[in-house]
Parts: C-alpha cells; structure tokens; sequence
C-alpha cells in the first residue's frame, strides 16, 4: 500500500513539474554566424542571457542551436541576442533608411548621383 | 482637375433623368475601363504603387520563423579564392551536396541552371552528387521564354537533367507586361508552367509537391509575400564561408549547420550583385534587390500554407466600377454648391478608395484595382460636373 502511495505520489510530482514553464536554460546559446563586429567573430558562442555591445553600423547573424532559427541584428544594439528587434519607426520604413539600398552593378557604369 | 470655385446651377431640376444619365455614364465608363484594363491599355503605375505600398505594410508576419525551409546561400564572399564566379564552381555544389546530404534534409533545391558546359570533370562530379543525394532534389532550369535562347542551351539542359535522372523545375517569375511605359521590372507574380517543350512545373510548385505540401493552388499568380517575425530571419540563412577551394566538407558546412538543416526544405542559390537579383513589392521603400533564391523560398511558403491573393474577376470589377462612379457623379451633384467641392471630392474620393483597398488586402488578401478606381471615380465626378450643361445642350432640361 504504502509503495503505491509512494508511486502515486512520485507521478504527480513528475506531471507537475513537466507542466512547469520551461526556466531559462542554461545551456541555450548561439553561434555567430556572420559578424563585423571584431569582438563576436565567426564560431563564437554566446549564451541566451549573456549581453552584447554592437556599435553602430555592425551586423550580426547568429544561429540559434537550440531551434535552428537564424537571427540578424543590426548594430548600434545593447542587450541579449534575444530580445533583439529591429527598432524601425514607420518614417524609416516608408523612407528605407536604416536599411540597404541598392548596390551599383559594376564599379563605373551604374553609381547613383549624390 | 475641373475647377469650380462658384457655381450657379441653373439648370431645372430633374432627378429622375439626372439620375438616368448617371446611371448610363457610370455603366460606360465601368465597360470602357475593364475593356482598356484587360487590354493592358491603362497606366498600371497607381495599381502597382499602391499595391507594393500595401504588401510592404500589410502582408501578414509570420508568427515565428520558419522551421520547414532554409536556405543555403552562395556568394562572392563564399567564392573570393576561386578563379571564377560565374558560373558557381561545380565541384563546389558537388561537395557541398554530399556535405548536406549527411545533415538528412527533408529536401533539397537547387536553385542553380545547367544550360551550358564548365569542366567536365566537375560537371561530372556534381551530377553524381545529385545522383547520391537520398532527399528528394530539384534544381533549377530554363526554356524558350529566355530572351535569345539558343537550342544548343537547350540540348545541354535536356542532357544534363537527363543524366542526373532527377526533375528540374523552371525558375522563372513574372512581371507586369506594360504597353504605355518601360516595365517596371518588380517581381510580383509566380511563373507559368513553361511553354512545350519541354513544358514544366515551376521549381517551387515542384519541390512543394515532393514534400506532399500543395494543399490548394493559389488562386491567382500573385505571390503572397510574408514578412518576417519582429527581429528574426523569416528563413534560417547560412552563407557558405569563404574557404580555399579543396576545402574539406566540414569547412564549407560546418557540423553545427547540419542538425539545424535537418528535417527541412534546403533551398542552395546564389546572392551575387550581378545576378539574379530582383525588385520585389518590399523593394518600394529602400529598392534593396532580393536574390531569387529568396524569392523562390517565398513562393514555396505560399505553397505550401495555401495562401493566395485575390483579384476581383472582370464582371465584379466593372460592377465595383460603376459603383464607384455613380457615387462620384451623385456626390458632385449633390456637394457642387460648396466652395472647392471639387478638391474635397478628388481628394476625399481618393483617400476612402486607398483606405478601402488597405482593408481589402490586410482583411481578405484582396487586391483592389486601383488605377481602375481612380478613373471611375474621376470619371464620375466629373460627369456629374458637366452633366446639366450636357442636358441643356441636348435641349432636355431647361
């Protein structure tokens, strides 16, 4: 009797503590992936919590190993890899600054006037 | 615009016939637009603006980024030790197939064209990669709809797709065919199935069927673009590092790559500056060109969600036309003693037409016609303008 009790109650704990959301792990980390910052080079790993300092005009692309999902950050950013966004008022995005523009094709043909 | 700061409507009042004559003009230019519209006889140029402006702000985000597609992207970064760039070196594909193939991908595209010779023995080796390749695999090809396409690019794909013994699918996307200026050159529709010979499926309708995903073909060719999360890639992106070539496998895919391709659609393709680069809808605001492989991958996503973007079908968009423009003949008729009616009904008209079509494509992925609705609505408001002059002209009122 007293081992099913001790069944019983060894279950429910287990259900309980599956049903628990997931804490930070302190195994989740990424691998940088693309970067021209000089401090993150390629192959670094960076745990989740650990924060980075990117200045401005930087670029990151960090791989994600426990989802497979890719992430790219765009610098001036301070802060954890993930609770990066792309902070992008609408003006910016209807006038596409802080983003690309489009590159000549070639050296000497096709620059854009000033 | 009509001007008509101060207006003394003398003409007597009959609603009856004004009416009627609204009804008759709104029908003309309703028929007449539709016809000239179907006959890509319009300035397309408001349906196009406003429509990229549209997809840009309010094409749905994905909720998170995708777990089923990546992409495998080859640049000149990726090729700075190489003699060459063009074509992308063989041996490289080759070896980076085998690479991939051990990361057991759900399936492989290979979004690169074979329609002429490199070196033998590298051309060998890549088709024996693909031939080893235990995932499903397509690969890119041409056909008669490329501008100065010679049979000879012809035998040569057909050779080597026949050697491979695996399937290709045409990489094409469409554009806006334009009568009345230069097209635009903005990717915004899937390509057809090519013509025969050799008469083939697109390679994202392709790839989408080997992995069982085409649920429901898009209603109509327009691609439906989906952006991405808020701070996160829409699709998992590796570039393939710069390496020597000879480079062992691991170099070109590292290991920690391959348990993140595992179970997923790979899609290889090239982003080089001079090629393959594309105007898309999300262009509008800062031009940044989109490699087609990218392009191809938002195609497959549509696939296989079963997302589609609609049009109204010519009988509805005339009855919309109509609509549009005997509301404006009415308004005019109705506002015309107000001081610069015109100006509050042109520009009034106009922002509820944007606004409408805003709530059609981000309610129901429905695009307005817009350069359509711009003249019905001109059109009407400008008939209803002139229309007492044209009874008393005809000696039936007044």
């Amino acid at each position: 009797m007293n081992r099913l009790i001790y069944v019983c109650t060894a279950a429910i704990l287990g259900l309980l503590l599956a049903a628990l959301p997931p804490g930070p792990s302190a195994y989740a980390e990424s691998e940088v992936l693309e970067s021209d910052v000089p401090e993150l080079p390629v192959g670094t790993k960076i745990a989740d919590d650990k924060r980075v300092i990117m200045p401005d005009d930087t670029k990151l692309r960090v791989l994600f190993l426990s989802t497979g999902t890719t992430k790219t950050l765009k610098g001036p950013y301070e802060g954890t890899i993930p609770d990066y966004k792309e902070d992008r008022s609408w003006w910016e995005r209807i006038t596409g600054r802080s983003k690309d523009s489009d590159a000549p094709i070639g050296a000497t043909r096709g620059f854009k006037p000033e | 615009m009509t001007e008509a700061v101060q207006v003394t409507d003398a003409a007597p009042r009959r609603p009856r016939l004004m009416m009627l004559l609204g009804i008759l003009w709104a029908g003309l230019v309703a028929f007449g637009l539709v016809v000239l519209s179907e006959a890509n006889a319009l300035p397309e140029g408001p349906d196009e603006w406003t429509y990229d402006w549209r997809t840009l702000f309010f094409s749905p985000s994905a909720d998170e980024p995708r777990r089923d597609i990546a992409l495998l992207i080859i640049d000149e970064q990726s090729m700075a030790d190489y003699d060459y760039v063009s074509p992308v070196d063989r041996a490289l594909v080759a070896k980076l197939l085998r690479a991939l193939n051990t990361a057991g991908p759900k399936a492989i595209g290979l979004d690169f064209i074979y329609d002429r010779k490199s070196e033998e023995a590298k051309t060998q080796e890549l088709i024996d990669s693909i031939r080893g390749v235990s995932a499903p695999i397509v690969f890119g090809a041409i056909d008669l709809r490329v501008r100065g396409f010679r049979d000879e690019t012809l035998d040569y794909q057909e050779n080597f797709i026949a050697r491979t013994g695996k399937d290709a699918g045409h990489v094409f996307f469409a554009r806006e065919k334009e009568k009345l200026k230069i097209g635009d050159q903005v990717v915004r529709y899937m390509g057809e199935r090519s013509p025969s010979p050799p008469n083939r499926k697109s390679f994202a309708q392709l790839l989408a069927e080997k992995v069982g995903g085409v649920s429901e073909e898009p209603a109509t060719p327009y691609i439906s673009w989906l952006l991405p999360p808020p701070g996160d890639d829409l699709f998992p992106l590796f570039r393939v590092p710069r390496h020597q070539p000879g480079s062992p496998p691991d170099v070109i895919l590292p290991p920690s790559w391959r348990q993140a391709l595992k179970d997923r659609i790979v899609l290889i393709g090239g982003d080089f500056i001079d090629r393959d680069k594309h105007l898309t809808p999300l262009s509008i605001a800062d031009g940044a060109k989109m490699p087609g492989v990218m392009v191809q991958a938002q195609i497959l996503a549509q696939l296989l969600d079963g997302r589609s973007i609609y049009t109204f079908p010519p009988a509805a968009e005339m009855i919309l036309l109509a609509v549009v423009c005997l509301v404006g003949f009415l308004a005019n008729r109705r506002w015309r003693q107000l001081k610069r009616y015109d100006l509050f009904l042109y520009v009034g008209g106009i922002a509820v037409l944007i606004l409408g079509g805003i709530v059609l494509f981000a309610g129901f992925r429905i695009i307005a016609p817009s350069t359509t609705l711009f003249f019905a609505w001109t059109l009407g408001v400008t008939g209803g303008h002139y229309a007492s002059r044209i009874l008393k002209g005809a000696r039936i009122a007044g």
